[in-house]
Formats: structure tokens, C-alpha cells, sequence
């Protein structure tokens, strides 16, 4: 039965009280020590500490998870702790240029059509379109592989992708922010045009974007995942999540942690960033 | 709504023509000399010539884009490199496959959510709804390829049930034909289930929260016909909504999926013809796509006119 009181539940489906704000505290914390450990780890083995992702080691084929190799060794000998980690500095990577660049330049540009209005706004919202009816997964596919497999080239044309999905929400929000009374108020008492902007309407724009940010930083990283399983991504030899889960799938009866423990760093990743996500979505209501 | 629709064309039409000049553009990525890079070394300079003029490198950007968008419009897409076919035929004959895929896997998506959704939005924080919202919440974390992978892993290799690749045209032998679809389509839904359980929930709980359901609840109408009628018809433009949107992301998503299942697709056709740098067919590909999800959004748009008219005043 619908139980009448649901018409009187109005705070919201959060329910943020009790035990369950609890619950999801515990969460953001275990989220946010995730992705500190990753980075820490993944920073550490770019700096050369621990294994080498690419030494083969003959005396230790496909060996299961042991202290001397945390996740085992693959059919090659390579230590896939090693090369998981160094798989994190590639995601870690994209990550990055999906927040400073996707992040960074589109909420801009979605905050200047949103200001200025007119021919900027117009423009900012064709090229939304466009790239919205561009199959993002099959372009970046051909991009990276005409223009040659780089980190840098999948990182740049992932979050080159996620400009106009900033823009568009920043765009948005913008619009309401502008009619606001405190942006109201700065411009009436002859505020410039710059100090509205950094002072009034970024300030409340990006608290409104960070759920957003993290969703986009999700989807990237699974981007750059799919993209490196289909083998389109870094060549071979360099590690990365979605290449360790695409090698590793042929021996999965076999040596599974090949495949399991790539696949579980994606995943929590992935859960950490949404649960990060879901935080600020519920602080910005 | 013709008068709203016309612009809306106009803008879906103004779309494509950017991203068909675009394609053209896709040879100019590759560092150095196209015609060298797909030749190799040992070409000839006269082969070379010869690729640079069929691929219309030889003459500037206006007259190879105008070449180009006459020959679609004629249904002449440029020819394979890999197979000497025409592209728009090697397309055609793979469609049958992604299509099927797509429909399978929106259908499978939609029949696990609506009970799903409309269950929680019946208590919300009950316990199904805390159950639904911490698994779609959990399945939202999991890349397609990951699913496709464990899914393989537990049904073909480990319990044998279902083949895990191998492709037979439902023509041939229907049944077989969706044993060897389930797990490909189960791939592509789950996630996108997850998405939509989300999205429903969310316009169901602001339903049972409106006054019109509330005065049937009074009424004394029947739990089911509240869930249907009061619930789930406001609730489903987000829906349909949602469904113009995936139709973009399932044609990304039929990428991996054809190629983790090894069904000949367009998903297949795309992985190919990027390993073999098969720049006519790449070039049609993306524009078949760009076409496919302009139009998805137009009939999107059009759906929601019929479901809801005063959608057609708020969008431009």
C-alpha cells in the first residue's frame, strides 16, 4: 500500500538523520582513503618504487597472489600489482585532464554564455549539439588511433569530449544564479563585469558542478578503460586497466586474479568517485 | 508543432553537415603523410598519388566535403579499403545485428526496471528501496566490458549454459539466434538498467508525492491502478527521456560488446576498420552514428510531444 505519509516525508528521499547519515560517512571516508591510497600508490610506482610493470620474471609464470607478488604474475612473469598500479596512473591521468580541462574550461565557457548571453550562448549550444550526436566511444576509437596512441592523446580527447557537458550545465545553472539577488545587488552598486564573476556567480556555480565533475570523472576513466580493452589504447606492453582485464580474460579459468584484481580496482574506483559524487550531490541540496 | 519542430530540424540538419565536414577532416590526424602512413614505406610515389586522389587529399576542403556529401545523398558512401566493397553496403549488412542487439538489451533493461523502480517509489527508504538504491548504485560502478567479462565467465565458461561468442541470424534458427543474444544484451542493459531505475525512481517518488495521485489514493483506487495510471504515465517522459539518450551510448557500448561476443555487427565493423585504418569506412561509420542519434533525438522529442504537449513550449 502507499502509505499516506509519503505526501508528508517531504525533506527528501536522503533521509539524512540517524543511523543511515552514519552509514554514508563511513562511506565518504573509506571513498575518499581509496582514492588518497590509489594516488599515493600510483604516484609511488611511477617513481620507480616497487616492481617493474614490464621485467619478465621466467622463475614466476602465472603465479597466484603471494607476499613477493601481491596480485600475482601473469603468463610473461610480470607482476600485476605492479602494472595495476601503473594502470592507476593512467586512469589517474585522464582523471586529471577530465577535471582541469573538461572541468575547468567548459564550466567557463558555460558561465560566460550564461552571462553574456547571445551570440556566445548560441555558439556554446550548437557545439553542445554537435558533440552531443558524435558517438564519443567509436571518435575517440578513431582519433587515438590515426593519431597515434599516447596517454596524452587519450587523456586530452576524453575530456576535450566532456567541455561541452560542463558547459551546457554550467550554462544552466548560471541562468538561475544570474538572477539572483546578491548578483543582483554587486551589479547595481557597479560591481565589474570580472568581479561578478569571480566574486558572485563562480563561487555559486561550482558547489552545483562538483556532482556533476564526478560523474565525468567516472565516465572517463571507464572511457579510457574500454578504449584500452578494445586495444585502441596505450600499445601493449604498457599497462592499463582495461588492457590487464582484456589480456587476462583468455586465462580466466585458469589464473583469474589476472583478470579479478584489475577488474576490482576499476570498480571501487568507480564507486568511490560516485560516492564522492552522491555527497555532493546531497550537500548542494 | 510543426512550427516548433521546423528550427529543431534546421539545427539537427546544420548538426550533421559540421560533422560530416569533420570526417572529412579525419585523415589529417594522422602525423605525417596520410597516403605514406596506410601505404608503408615501400610504396610508390605513384601509388601514393593515386590514394591521395580516390581518398580526394589532392584538392582542398570544399570541393572533397561537397564531393563526399553529393555521394551520400546519392547513397555512394566511398568504398572499402580492406574488402573493395561500398561502405553504406558493408553498413546495411551489419545494421540487422546492432539493431537486434539494442532493442534486446532495451527491453531486457526495461522489463528489470519498472518493477524495480515503481517498488521503491511504493516505501521509499524501505528496505527494497535501500536494496535497489545500494545495487543499482554498485552496478553503476561496473564498466560494461568488466560485466561482459564475468558474465562469460559465470554462464559460458563455468556453467556452461549459454555459448559465450558465435553469431547465428535470427532467420536461420530464432531460438538459437537469442540464446547466443542473452548474454550480449544482458552486457549493454545492465548498465544502462541501473541508469534508468535511478532516473524512474525519481519522477515515480515526485508522482506518488502529487496531489492527482493522492486525491485517487483518497478515491480509494486500487494499489495497481494508482502505480500504472497515477504513476508510471506521469513518471514516463523521464523515461523516454532517458531512452533518446542511451541510444547514443549503446551504439559505443555495441563496440565492446560485439567485440567481447564476437557478433557481426557495426560495433565489429568499427573495431575492424579502425585496426585496418580503413578510413572510408571509418568515415561512414561515425556519420551513420551521428545520423542514428540525431534522428533518435527527434523522434525522442516528437514522443514526448505526444506524451506531454507542453513540452513542445519548453524547448527551442
Amino acid at each position: 500500500m502507499v502509505a499516506p505519509e509519503l505526501t508528508l516525508a517531504a525533506p527528501g528521499p536522503s533521509g539524512a538523520r540517524g543511523p543511515r547519515a552514519r552509514f554514508a560517512h563511513t562511506g565518504i571516508v573509506l571513498a575518499a582513503g581509496w582514492l588518497a591510497l590509489l594516488t599515493i600508490s600510483a604516484l609511488a610506482a611511477i617513481a620507480g618504487a616497487g616492481a617493474d610493470p614490464l621485467a619478465n620474471d621466467y622463475e614466476a609464470i602465472n603465479e597466484p597472489p603471494s607476499l613477493a607478488h601481491l596480485f600475482g604474475t601473469d603468463s610473461l612473469g610480470r607482476d600485476i600489482f605492479s602494472r595495476s598500479m601503473h594502470g592507476a596512473a593512467a586512469s589517474g591521468l585522464v582523471a586529471l585532464l577530465t577535471v582541469v580541462l573538461g572541468g575547468g574550461v567548459g564550466i567557463l565557457i558555460g558561465v560566460l554564455a550564461g552571462l553574456v548571453r547571445g551570440a556566445v550562448e548560441a555558439f556554446v549550444g550548437f557545439v553542445t549539439d554537435v558533440t552531443i550526436a558524435l558517438p564519443s566511444l567509436i571518435i575517440v576509437s578513431a582519433v587515438v588511433t590515426l593519431a597515434g596512441p599516447s596517454i596524452l592523446t587519450i587523456g586530452l580527447i576524453i575530456s576535450a569530449f566532456t567541455i561541452p557537458l560542463f558547459a551546457r550545465l554550467a550554462r544552466a545553472v548560471t541562468l538561475s544564479i544570474a538572477t539572483e539577488n546578491h548578483v543582483l545587488v554587486a551589479r547595481t552598486l557597479g560591481a565589474s563585469g570580472w568581479r561578478i564573476l569571480t566574486r558572485e556567480v563562480l563561487p555559486a556555480v561550482l558547489p552545483l558542478m562538483m556532482p556533476v565533475l564526478m560523474t565525468t570523472v567516472a565516465g572517463a576513466i571507464v572511457a579510457e578503460g574500454a578504449l584500452s580493452f578494445l586495444g585502441f589504447g596505450l600499445r601493449p606492453p604498457e599497462p592499463s586497466w582495461g588492457a590487464l582485464i582484456a589480456q587476462g580474460r583468455a586465462e580466466l579459468s585458469t589464473a583469474s586474479w589476472l583478470t579479478l584484481f584489475p577488474a576490482l580496482m576499476i570498480c571501487i574506483t568507480i564507486l568511490s568517485v560516485n560516492v564522492l559524487g552522491e555527497h555532493f550531490r546531497e550537500a548542494s541540496r | 508543432m510543426i512550427r516548433a519542430g521546423l528550427p529543431r530540424l534546421l539545427r539537427a540538419i546544420g548538426v550533421l553537415l559540421v560533422i560530416a565536414a569533420l570526417t572529412c577532416q579525419l585523415a589529417f590526424l594522422m602525423p605525417g603523410d596520410p597516403a605514406l602512413i596506410l601505404l608503408g614505406p615501400e610504396s610508390t610515389d605513384a601509388q601514393r598519388a593515386e590514394l591521395r586522389h580516390t581518398l580526394g587529399l589532392d584538392r582542398g576542403f570544399f570541393p572533397r566535403f561537397l564531393d563526399w556529401m553529393g555521394g551520400v545523398l546519392i547513397g555512394d558512401w566511398g568504398t572499402s579499403f580492406a574488402s573493395g566493397r561500398p561502405v553504406l553496403g558493408e553498413i546495411l549488412e551489419r545494421l540487422p545485428v546492432t539493431v537486434e542487439l539494442v532493442l534486446l538489451s532495451q527491453l531486457l533493461a526495461l522489463a528489470l526496471i519498472i518493477p524495480l523502480a515503481l517498488g521503491s517509489a511504493r516505501r521509499v527508504n524501505g528496505v527494497f528501496d535501500r536494496v535497489v538504491s545500494t545495487a543499482t548504485f554498485v552496478a553503476l560502478a561496473i564498466p560494461s566490458f568488466v560485466v561482459g567479462v564475468l558474465l562469460i565467465f559465470v554462464f559460458a565458461v563455468h556453467l556452461g549454459w549459454l555459448p559465450a561468442t558465435g553469431y547465428v541470424p535470427f532467420s536461420e534458427h530464432p531460438l538459437e539466434n537469442l540464446r547466443r543474444m542473452v548474454l550480449p544484451a544482458l552486457t549493454l542493459g545492465i548498465a544502462e538498467a541501473a541508469v534508468y531505475t535511478r532516473a524512474l525512481r525519481g519522477a515515480a517518488i515526485e508522482a506518488v508525492r502529487s496531489q492527482f495521485a493522492y486525491a485517487t489514493m483518497v478515491r480509494g483506487a486500487s494499489d495497481r491502478a494508482l502505480l500504472w495510471r497515477r504513476i508510471l504515465r506521469p513518471s514516463s517522459p523521464s523515461l523516454v527521456a532517458m531512452l533518446g539518450i542511451t541510444v547514443a551510448t549503446a551504439l559505443g557500448g555495441s563496440l565492446l560488446v560485439e567485440q567481447l561476443f564476437a557478433l557481426p555487427g557495426l560495433g565489429r565493423l568499427t573495431v575492424g576498420a579502425l585496426g585496418a585504418r580503413d578510413l572510408p569506412v571509418i568515415q561512414g561509420v561515425v556519420f551513420f552514428a551521428a545520423i542514428v542519434v540525431v534522428v533518435a533525438g527527434i523522434i525522442t522529442d516528437i514522443a514526448l510531444a505526444l506524451i506531454d504537449r507542453r513540452s513542445i513550449r519548453g524547448r527551442s
